[in-house]
Order: structure tokens, then C-alpha cells, then sequence
């Protein structure tokens, strides 16, 4: 038995092997029964990949999906700090808000698609909504969390040292709660990609979430599998920003803060 | 708590609870939710006024009609259950299926060596876009809608599992085979209680994605359950309706996390080492 997780030099050739299988058995079956049901394979999809990306319709697919994200996720966030900051700090803001935040961190976003739709219109504004909702509560419930982390001792050196409300603020609260908050953020891209496909299933004309579905209507197997793994990689990508923001920022935080 | 420290004098903060997680006597909390309750009701009622199209803003009493209307007709409780029984069969399978997986893979490294960047690779994909998949493969039947729950719940409990493993001190697993146990003992004595309490929090995380999974699966396919009321709603233009049922979804879902972690406080709680389940 291996003691702790080593790493071979050769994993990904363990890691190809099931992948290779699969995709060759695919490959065959899609040929084998290419008259009778029209499976592509997946050389087939990869063409379609190719050509898709040609044409620019896909990256137009994800242009709109992505702004819808990140219109949504950047005021979510900015909402969800700030909230988080003072709830974290005001005990009396938190008490009056708490049963609020506890009902509504339960409510799903994408279950709100039906007011959001009603209040807002069938436009950007509705999807924008949702993705504001899914960020906030995350990243607010994350920030709370972190002003909590704060060690008092912390905060008491600080005052020690003379620090007034702001630069206690400044200094060390924002500082010490950044990181909480990143990680609230990390969590709500990934759901805001969950939230914006549904989204776009249900009320929309455009959008990687709408390609998945109405290729789904014309039966265009490779489009759908296309959408599926854009939105794959598109959820990568974006977790790997946020690693790299949580990274950048660490930098101007002294002193293990 | 915080707000003692950022006022101006120095001032020793008051210490409460040692533990993470602070009790307010019922009475306090049962004071606060009833104002939250109020307030919330009262700013609704304002806000339909203002707004003054009942349609779009239903005033507190066209929807509590509603309710007391959905809940006469049975459609209410039918929705609920739906969803309950949906989540709770898909969520039991796909945790099951992602402990035993993980826990495969941390026994196994070969294993673990050939699943791990598909684990990494899918767990970007969100549940519902498999769903025209789905389709295809399973047809329109509960099968796919609980397929799609059983993969939020694995993932989400599949790579806490991993979590958990990677996380046991390998001086642990050291001193357990110089105490000669072999290779089995060190996995039902080390590795699982090891990796108990962070199964238990990715299951959790599972209970909550399998709600916001069910929720979606039922307003793209179905013709029951809380996420069909509320999206059937919208066809008719029925803001009331809609209300209603984004309420009991809100509820459920913070029944059945209550309900988990006290399910957790209450048998597992050897598994945490007197920290607490924090749940």
C-alpha cells in the first residue's frame, strides 16, 4: 500500500487508458450502427467542434453565457462582500438579518427563475438576476464567516498598537476576510455556471445552456456533447482565475494575514 | 463577537462560547424569527401596494389564499412529496456510490491514479446540462431525473472522500503498520474513521446541490414536484403560485439540512474528536 498520494511520472498514461478504451469503443459502435441510429463518434465530434469554432457561433454561445456570468458574479460579489463586512461586524444587523439569510441560502436561484422572469422581462435582465442572487449568498455567508475567523488577539494587537476603527478596518478585517471571501466566490462561479445553463434551457435564445437544449430538440447529438465539455472547460478556466486571484492577492496581505 | 472591537475605546471583548457555534436561548430566537417573520410580511405588503400591479407583486393575502388553496386541492403536499422522494432516493444511491468510490480510490492507488483527472475533468460540468443526455439515454421517466441527482451527489461526496484521504497524516498510517496491522486493519481502522466526518461533509454539500438539481430537473422535465409548481406558475402568470412554491422549496431544503446535521450531531459525533460537527 502507498503511504501518502505519489506522484508517477507516468500517471497519465494509467489515466489514458480507460479514455483510449472508451473513446475507441464509442468510435467503433458510433460507426458500427451509423445507419440505424446516427450516433457520431467522436471523431465526428471533433470535426464539429472544429467547424463550430470556424463559424464563430460557438464562441458567440459563450460570449453571451460568460457576460451573463460575469455581469451577474462581479455585482453579486461586490453586494455579497459589502453585506458580508457589515453583518460581520454589526451584531445587531446579523440578528435582524440572520432568519433571512438562513431561509434564503435554501432557496436554489434557478427557482426563482419564474419571478425573475416576470419582474424583469424575458431579457439579459432576468438571467443577470439569478447569477447576482447565486453570488451574493455565497459570497456573503463566506465573508461572515471569515470576520469571524479573525483571532481576537489579532484585532487586540492592533488595537494595541493604536489603530483607530478604520485602520482597524482597513488593516485588518478586510485584509484577514479576503481570502473567505475568494473562496465563497470560488464556490459561487461554479454554481453560477450550474445556475446560467438551466437558465438558458428554460428562458432563453442564446447561450451555451440554450445550444445544449435545442441542439437536444434537433437531435444533434455532437452539438450537445460540444456544449457539455465547453461548459467543462469554461468552469476550469474560471476556477483557475479565481486560484490565481486568490493567489495574486496574497501577495499584499503582510504576515500571513 | 466583532462589533465590541471596533468601537472606538478599548474595551475587553465579552467571551462567549468556546465552542464554534453559539446557542441562543429559544426565546431570543424564537423573538427574532417572529420579527424577521413580521417585518418580512409587512415589507411584502408594502412593496405589492407600491408596485400596484397585483398580478406582478401579489399582496400577503392573494398568496396565503393560494396556499390555503394549493394545500385544499392536495397539490401542494403531492409536489412535496415528489421532490422529497426524488432527492432522497438519488441522494442515498449517489452518496453511497461516491463514498464507495472514493474510498476505492484511496485503497487502491491504481485506481485512484486512473479516475482522478476524470474526477477533475467532470466536476466542472454541472449536473443539468447532461440532461438532454439524459434524455436520450434514459428516456423521460424518473430514472433520469434521479440520475441527474445521483450525479450531483456523487461528485460533490466523491471528492470530499478524496479530500479526506489525502488529508490522513501519513505518521498515522506509519504507526499503524509498526503496530503490525495489515493492510485491511489500516483501512477499517485508519483510512475510514479518518475519512468519516469529511464523507459527512461532502454529503452535505450533496444534500444541498441535489435540491438545486431536483429543482431544475422538475422545471425542464416533469409533471410533479415543488420545481414543476413553480415553473408551470409562470405559464399561467401566476406570481402567487410561483410564490408559494419558491417558499416550500426554501423550507425543505432547510428541514432536510437541519435535519442532516442533526442526524450527524446525534450518531456521529465520535467521528469529529470533540470538535464538533460544526453542523
Amino acid at each position: 500500500m502507498e503511504l501518502a498520494s505519489r506522484r508517477g511520472r507516468n500517471d497519465w498514461i494509467v489515466a489514458a487508458v480507460p479514455a483510449a478504451a472508451i473513446l475507441l469503443t464509442w468510435e467503433v459502435a458510433a460507426a458500427a450502427t451509423r445507419a440505424r441510429y446516427g450516433v457520431p463518434g467522436p471523431s465526428h465530434v471533433l470535426i464539429t467542434w472544429g467547424r463550430m469554432i470556424a463559424d464563430g457561433s460557438l464562441l458567440a454561445d459563450i460570449n453571451v453565457s460568460l457576460r451573463r456570468i460575469l455581469v451577474g458574479f462581479a455585482i453579486g460579489s461586490a453586494l455579497g462582500y459589502t453585506a458580508g463586512l457589515l453583518l460581520g461586524n454589526f451584531r445587531a444587523l446579523r440578528r435582524f438579518c440572520d432568519p433571512y439569510i438562513h431561509f434564503s441560502r435554501y432557496v436554489p436561484p434557478i427557482s426563482l427563475i419564474s419571478l425573475a422572469v416576470i419582474l424583469f422581462g424575458i431579457g439579459e435582465n432576468s438571467k443577470v438576476f439569478l447569477i447576482v442572487y447565486t453570488a451574493t449568498f455565497m459570497v456573503l455567508l463566506n465573508t461572515i464567516a471569515g470576520v469571524h475567523a479573525i483571532p481576537t488577539n489579532r484585532m487586540r494587537a492592533a488595537r494595541s498598537f493604536g489603530a483607530g476603527t478604520f485602520q482597524l478596518f482597513t488593516h485588518v478585517i478586510v485584509p484577514s476576510s479576503v481570502s473567505h471571501a475568494i473562496t465563497g466566490m470560488r464556490i459561487a462561479m461554479g454554481n453560477a455556471f450550474a445556475t446560467i445553463v438551466v437558465a438558458e434551457m428554460l428562458a432563453a435564445r442564446s447561450g451555451v445552456g440554450f445550444l445544449i437544449y435545442n441542439s437536444y430538440q434537433y437531435l444533434d447529438i455532437d452539438k450537445i456533447l460540444i456544449g457539455i465539455f465547453t461548459l467543462g472547460l469554461l468552469g476550469y478556466l474560471a476556477d483557475l482565475a479565481m486560484r490565481r486571484l486568490d493567489r495574486s492577492l496574497a501577495r499584499f496581505r503582510p504576515l500571513g494575514f | 463577537m466583532r462589533d465590541d472591537l471596533l468601537r472606538p475605546r478599548w474595551r475587553v471583548p465579552r467571551q462567549t462560547a468556546i465552542l464554534p457555534r453559539t446557542w441562543m436561548p429559544i426565546a431570543v430566537a424564537a423573538q427574532t424569527y417572529v420579527v424577521a417573520v413580521i417585518v418580512f410580511l409587512v415589507a411584502w405588503e408594502v412593496s405589492s401596494r407600491a408596485y400596484g400591479i397585483p398580478l406582478l407583486v401579489p399582496p400577503v393575502e392573494v398568496t396565503f389564499r393560494k396556499l390555503v388553496q394549493l394545500v385544499k386541492q392536495g397539490l401542494l403536499l403531492r409536489d412535496i412529496l415528489w421532490t422529497t422522494g426524488r432527492v432522497a432516493v438519488g441522494f442515498f444511491i449517489g452518496s453511497v456510490a461516491g463514498a464507495t468510490a472514493g474510498l476505492a480510490m484511496g485503497y487502491w492507488p491504481i485506481i485512484r491514479r486512473m479516475l482522478e483527472p476524470y474526477v477533475n475533468f467532470f466536476r466542472f460540468i454541472p449536473a443539468l446540462a447532461w440532461i438532454s443526455i439524459v434524455l436520450l439515454l434514459l428516456g423521460t421517466g424518473e430514472v433520469a431525473r434521479i440520475s441527474i441527482i445521483v450525479y450531483t451527489s456523487v461528485s460533490a461526496v466523491l471528492i470530499n472522500t478524496l479530500a479526506g484521504i489525502v488529508s490522513i497524516p501519513p505518521a498515522q498510517l506509519r504507526a499503524a503498520q509498526t503496530f503490525g496491522a495489515n493492510q485491511s486493519q489500516i483501512f477499517s481502522r485508519v483510512i475510514f474513521p479518518g475519512t468519516v466526518r469529511y464523507i459527512l461533509t461532502g454529503m452535505r454539500l450533496a444534500l444541498g446541490s441535489a435540491f438545486m438539481a431536483v429543482i431544475s430537473a422538475e422545471m425542464l422535465v416533469a409533471d410533479q414536484g415543488l420545481g414543476f409548481l413553480v415553473i408551470n406558475a409562470r405559464l399561467w402568470m401566476a406570481m402567487d403560485e410561483a410564490l408559494v412554491g419558491v417558499i416550500f422549496i426554501g423550507l425543505l431544503g432547510l428541514l432536510a439540512d437541519r435535519l442532516f446535521g442533526y442526524l450527524v450531531n446525534r450518531y456521529a459525533w465520535r467521528f469529529y474528536g470533540g470538535t464538533g460537527s460544526e453542523m
